[in-house]
């Protein structure tokens, strides 16, 4: 039933990686920032697991808890983003029809 | 009860500042298309009490800094120096809003709305040595500026601007919060203070111990939260969405961009390498990992600064252009990180203050100018000079303090960086900045050169006198800083800055 | 008088501000108040040097000094010894003989005129200022007035000739800055180590407990003890393999060098040149150039002379390079103005020929030859303005005849060739001689050699200053020149004074050369390494 710390942070490492893929190689806008979300998640694994490898140890820095509420912080964070980053999206569908990266192209040089 | 009201005090200029944007949203839903001038002078009053504030609390400060909010927040002479900065700055952007022809179709309320709420992210991220604060105050900072970025709803490009930059402000805010929560997890703390030194039953490991215990781990850690901070401030290879976002977001808010929010992103970069690294400060254990890390932003300044230079020579737009050499100039920022020491702290956030002056002028200029031609390339300059004397000197002023001459405060601020930097055995990066400068001037002065050196083309002399006068304010204060004429405030306020960071950072342990 | 130095400095800084205010089309008043902000320097300046200054004394007079930035330990300090009274007088005297001379320009006067006035700022400074953070702002200050003097006022492709001038020298200063910040750090943490080397080399300096380590005083009297080394820095007086010293020496004398220019920093000179306006011209020669060679003499050789002990042959060697190549790119040139840059790139190298030999002839002759070099090379370009002004054009081969119908310009300009050529009895002879005699004494070998060879100049300075002038004024008459007028009183009041020094100092060198003796012979004492 006790998961390993180690097993923890390496599914987190996946996550987080696989955040990373996602961002570099799609180009659906939405899927790009589902990819952020992914990030934020493997943050907050982090901070729950290693929250409760130091209370097992006993040392607490200050509050046992810090862990656990920075991820509902990371958690609203995520949210917040999310709503903005879909309204800029729908922004931008409304001038260009399109959610890809690619219609991205008035700004260069 | 009483303590409780007592510590609220200390975060008074920020509790005036979440009552300003409330007050000016609602105000702005009652008016509702009426004149808009009025919420402006409202913003300014809100600002200006803030600024008193700042400045009491500045007086009562000592050397020491002060915690409140079971030491989530940190009221330090640091923080303070840039929330003063970050006022003004706001006071200047109000100004230009309200002065700004393009401004006046949208719904202004929000627009001051969001500038405010992004200034207390601001205050927020400069003001607490605990790294979940650090990360709240960065992400409303940022909200707020995807939304003002956006603000032109009907523009592909300020649309397009906004979306690149939460697409890769996301991505950066992901890879800072994994970092965080690696540092989280490697030394039981988020308090920067106990991460640098964690004394005897603090309840936490130090992270120099944990580094010499396995230092990939705390490498890839460390790295990770710069990457977040190095978006923030565009530095290399983190900055390639700044020059399009600054192209296309509205003109005032790419002047809060550039100025505001890179000088907070710095604040809370050298608070972070400050209480981690510094090596000066705190214990000899991190000298070792101090210097690495000194060396590893030593790198980065020079690749930047010179990216920066290089990318700005072959631009066309104006704004463009003060994109890249706004990059250029976080790179000589870096170098005072570099130095890792107070004397390099203390000249970084001195050349940040030069930076506020003079990129608040050059913006302001471009405001001036997208006025009269609403156009921003360097071509549609010509006979600028002779047709807005005093609007193009002023901005032949701020281009001669960017480039880093002197009687300026631009030269009076590299110098100091110079200092800091060669007394820290970077003679290298000093030259390498040094040549910089010279490829600088030859963009910057492709802009004089289309203002003066070319003739006049016609077009409607069109004059903006509030504008031009506080542009001309700005090159006076730039040229008498340069001279040292606020040498004791500003010089003494930037050395007493990580003065109160050096000893926070040695006291937190104890605490 | 107290406080002479700042007055002289600080005149035209007035005289600018006041024509900010007046209003663009009263041009008359303009014109005014330039003259008074340049003549009134130039009759304090001529009080300073027969009347206040002590000709006998080789230190610092009139000093002014006081604390400016005290966080960087930069001072407000001036003065003036023999070194530099005679190149300031000569900036008050060309400067406000540019006045006049403009009078022909007639697009946006008040700019031009509080630019002008600016620029005479600058110069002024760089040669009171005797602490080098002041001296490197006015070195900069100058830049930008100048810059915008040959851009908007200047010819055709006047655009890429400021930006070059600018660039090269900019490249130049920064160079010296970050030199000067390591000086500077080197200085403070000697002064403040108060070990009894350092306190026994300051002694009798006024910088003794003053904690000025900006002075470049007293960076002399450190340098001049071999204490300015760079140990205290972190990287401990050796970078990259090469000595701390060796790397101020050459950042510091590069600066130097592209104002001068020495070959091979020359190429932005002849651009500027035949860009700029007349009078901006006759500035850039006469004055701007000695900035370079005063620089060497001021701010760099005694600051680290080991550097320049250990260099000097190949300065001796770039300039007879200058001095060849300058005469023999000139004999090529069919543009006039352009062959007068070049002569005085080779002119300028005897400068630097005479202060590498190290010898009291050797530096007084480099000092005299700045100061004649500053009248000749002035009188030249007001000829070439003279005629480009009537004729549109300065294609030496495009004229012909001239003497016949301009007898009294072609008297002016003889005089002025001859002048530049070192004819003896002229002042040039001596000063060129001086440098050459002084040369050849060296001690140091191989100096012999770099004379003959320079003596090479001499002769092709000759022959393409005789042709330009038989091209232009003998021979038969250009018919299209037949009506041509001859020069106005205006143009001969301007020459007139630069022609009488050229003459009076060929006669009377020693009105020169008795200023600066004591202060030559305390340079060369301080230079020399034992």
């Amino acid at each position: 039933m006790n998961v390993p710390t180690e097993h923890l942070l390496a599914l987190a490492a996946i996550l987080f990686s696989l955040g990373v893929l996602g961002f570099l190689t799609r180009k659906n806008l939405i899927i790009v920032l589902a990819s952020i979300e992914l990030m934020l998640n493997a943050a907050n694994l982090t901070f729950v697991a290693g929250s409760r490898a130091w209370a097992a140890e006993g040392v607490t820095g200050g509050s046992p808890l810090q862990g656990p509420i920075f991820s509902l912080f990371v958690i609203l964070v995520a949210a917040a983003e999310a709503a903005v980053g879909l309204a800029l999206i729908i922004a931008l569908y409304r001038l260009k029809q399109s959610v890809a990266l690619d219609s991205a192209g008035e700004l260069k040089g | 009860m009483n303590a409780y009201i007592e510590q609220m005090g200390l975060i008074a200029p920020e509790l005036v500042l979440t009552a300003l944007s409330l007050f000016v949203l609602t105000w702005d839903l009652l008016k509702k298309g009426r004149n808009s001038d009025h919420i402006g002078y409202a913003t300014l009053v809100g600002l200006a009490v803030t600024g008193w504030l700042l400045l009491q609390q500045w007086g009562m400060l000592g050397d020491k800094g002060t915690q409140t909010a079971f030491g989530m927040v940190t009221i330090d002479r640091f923080g303070t120096f840039f929330k003063l900065f970050t006022v003004g700055s706001m006071a200047v952007v109000t100004l230009f809003v309200m002065l700004d022809k393009n401004e006046r179709k949208h719904g202004i309320g929000e627009y001051y709305f969001l500038l405010i709420g992004a200034s207390i992210g601001a205050f927020f991220m400069v003001s607490t040595n605990n790294l979940l604060l650090l990360m709240l105050g960065l992400e409303l900072l940022s909200l707020a500026s995807y939304s003002l970025a956006g603000f032109h709803k009907g523009s592909k490009r300020s649309a397009e601007a906004a979306l690149k930059y939460i697409v890769f402000g996301g991505l950066s805010a992901g890879v800072m919060l994994y970092g965080i929560s690696l540092l989280y997890g490697l030394t039981g703390t988020l308090d920067l203070g106990l991460m640098g030194h964690a004394p005897e039953g603090s309840g936490a490991v130090s992270l120099a111990t944990q580094f010499d215990a396995s230092p990939i781990p705390v490498a890839i850690a460390v790295v990770l939260v710069l990457a977040g901070f190095a978006y923030k401030v565009s530095v290399v290879p983190f900055h390639f969405w700044t020059p399009d976002v600054y192209e296309g977001a509205p003109t005032p808010v790419t002047t809060f961009l550039a100025v505001g929010s890179k000088a907070a992103g710095f604040a809370a970069l050298l608070r972070f390498v400050g209480a981690l690294f510094l090596t000066d400060g705190v214990d000899a254990s991190i000298v070792a990992y101090g210097d690495r890390i000194g060396f590893l932003l030593a790198i980065l300044a020079a690749i930047t600064m010179t990216l920066g230079n290089l990318s700005a020579l072959r631009q066309g737009s104006l704004k463009r252009m003060l994109a890249y050499s706004s990059i250029a100039h976080a790179g000589y920022v870096l170098m005072g990180a570099a130095s890792m020491t107070s004397e390099g702290f203390a000249a970084a956030m001195f050349y940040l203050a030069a930076y506020y002056c003079m990129n608040l002028g050059a913006f302001g200029f471009l405001i001036y100018f997208e006025g009269v031609t609403g156009k921003d390339d360097i071509d549609s300059l010509k006979g600028m000079g002779w047709r807005h004397p005093v609007v193009a000197w002023s901005m032949v002023v701020f281009l001669v303090a960017l480039t880093g001459l002197p009687p300026t405060v631009g030269f009076y601020g590299k110098l100091i960086l110079f200092y800091a930097a060669i007394d820290a055995g970077l003679a290298w990066l000093v030259i390498i900045a040094a040549i910089n400068s010279v490829i600088s001037l030859f963009y910057y002065f492709r802009v004089a050169k289309s203002m003066f050196l070319t003739e006049p083309v016609p077009q409607v002399p069109m004059r903006q006198h509030g504008l031009a006068g506080i542009l001309c304010v700005l090159a006076v204060v730039t040229v008498l800083a340069g001279l040292g004429a606020f040498k004791d405030p500003l010089r003494g306020w930037a050395d007493e800055g990580p003065a109160s960071l050096e000893i926070y950072a040695t006291d937190a342990g104890s605490r | 008088m107290d406080h002479i130095l700042s007055w002289i400095t600080f005149l035209p800084l007035i005289g600018m501000i006041a024509i900010l205010f007046v209003p663009k089309a009263n041009t008359s008043l303009i014109k005014t108040i330039a003259l008074a902000a340049t003549g009134l320097p130039l009759v304090l300046a001529t009080w300073l040097y027969f009347g206040l200054f002590d000709k006998m004394s080789a230190d610092l007079q009139m000093v002014d000094r006081f604390t400016w930035i005290a966080g960087l330990n930069a001072e407000y300090y001036v003065g003036i010894d023999g070194l530099s009274i005679a190149l300031v007088w000569l900036t008050a005297l060309l400067l406000f003989i540019g006045v006049p001379a403009s009078f022909g320009i007639n697009k946006a006067q008040k700019s031009y005129y509080a630019l002008l006035l600016l620029l005479e700022v600058g110069i002024f400074g760089v040669f009171v200022a005797q602490d080098y953070f002041l001296f490197y702002v006015f070195w900069e200050v100058m830049l930008l007035p100048m810059y915008f003097l040959i851009g908007i006022w200047g010819g055709p492709r006047r655009e890429y000739a400021a930006i070059k001038f600018f660039l090269y020298t900019l490249a130049g200063s920064v160079l010296m800055l970050v030199a000067l910040v390591a000086l500077r750090l080197d200085m403070g943490a000697l002064i403040d180590s108060g070990t009894a080397e350092v306190v026994s080399a300051l002694s009798g300096t006024e910088d003794l407990g003053r904690n000025a380590y900006f002075s470049i005083p007293a960076m002399t009297a450190l340098g001049g003890a071999g204490l300015l080394t760079g140990s205290t820095l972190p990287f401990g007086g050796d970078f990259l393999g090469m000595q701390f010293t060796t790397w101020v020496f050459w950042f510091l004398f590069i600066g130097f060098a592209i104002k001068v220019p020495v070959f091979p920093f020359h190429t932005w000179l002849p651009d500027a040149h035949v860009q700029a306006p007349t009078p901006i011209s006759v500035i850039l020669a006469g004055i701007l150039l000695k900035l370079g060679g005063y620089g060497m003499i001021r701010a760099c050789f005694p600051i680290v002379p080991q550097g320049f002990d250990d260099y000097s042959y190949a300065l001796g060697v770039l300039g007879v390079i200058s001095i060849v190549y300058g005469a023999y790119v000139a004999l090529g040139q069919t543009d006039f103005k352009r062959m007068v840059a070049y002569s005085s790139v080779s002119h300028m190298g005897y400068v630097l020929l005479g202060m590498a030999a190290l010898t009291e002839w050797g530096m007084s002759g480099a000092a005299l030859q700045m100061f004649n070099h500053g009248t000749s090379a002035a009188v030249l370009f007001l000829v070439v303005g003279v005629i480009y002004d009537r004729a549109h054009h300065r294609d030496l081969n495009g004229f012909g005849g001239l003497a016949q119908v301009m007898p009294r310009y072609w008297a002016l300009t003889t005089l002025g060739f001859f002048a530049a050529l070192g004819l003896p009895g002229l002042a040039g002879f001596v000063s060129e001689a001086m440098t050459l005699v002084g040369a050849y004494q060296s001690p140091r070998p191989g100096f012999k050699l770099l004379v003959i060879i320079s003596v090479l100049g001499i002769v092709i300075t000759a022959a393409f200053l005789l042709w330009a002038m038989q091209r232009v004024f003998l021979g038969n008459l250009n018919p299209k020149y037949k009506d041509i007028k001859d020069i106005n009183a205006r143009e001969v009041l301007c020459q007139a004074p630069l022609l009488f020094l050229c003459i009076f100092l060929g006669i009377l060198p020693h009105y020169l050369l008795d200023w600066m003796r004591p202060s030559v012979a305390l340079l060369i004492q301080n230079l020399t390494v034992n």
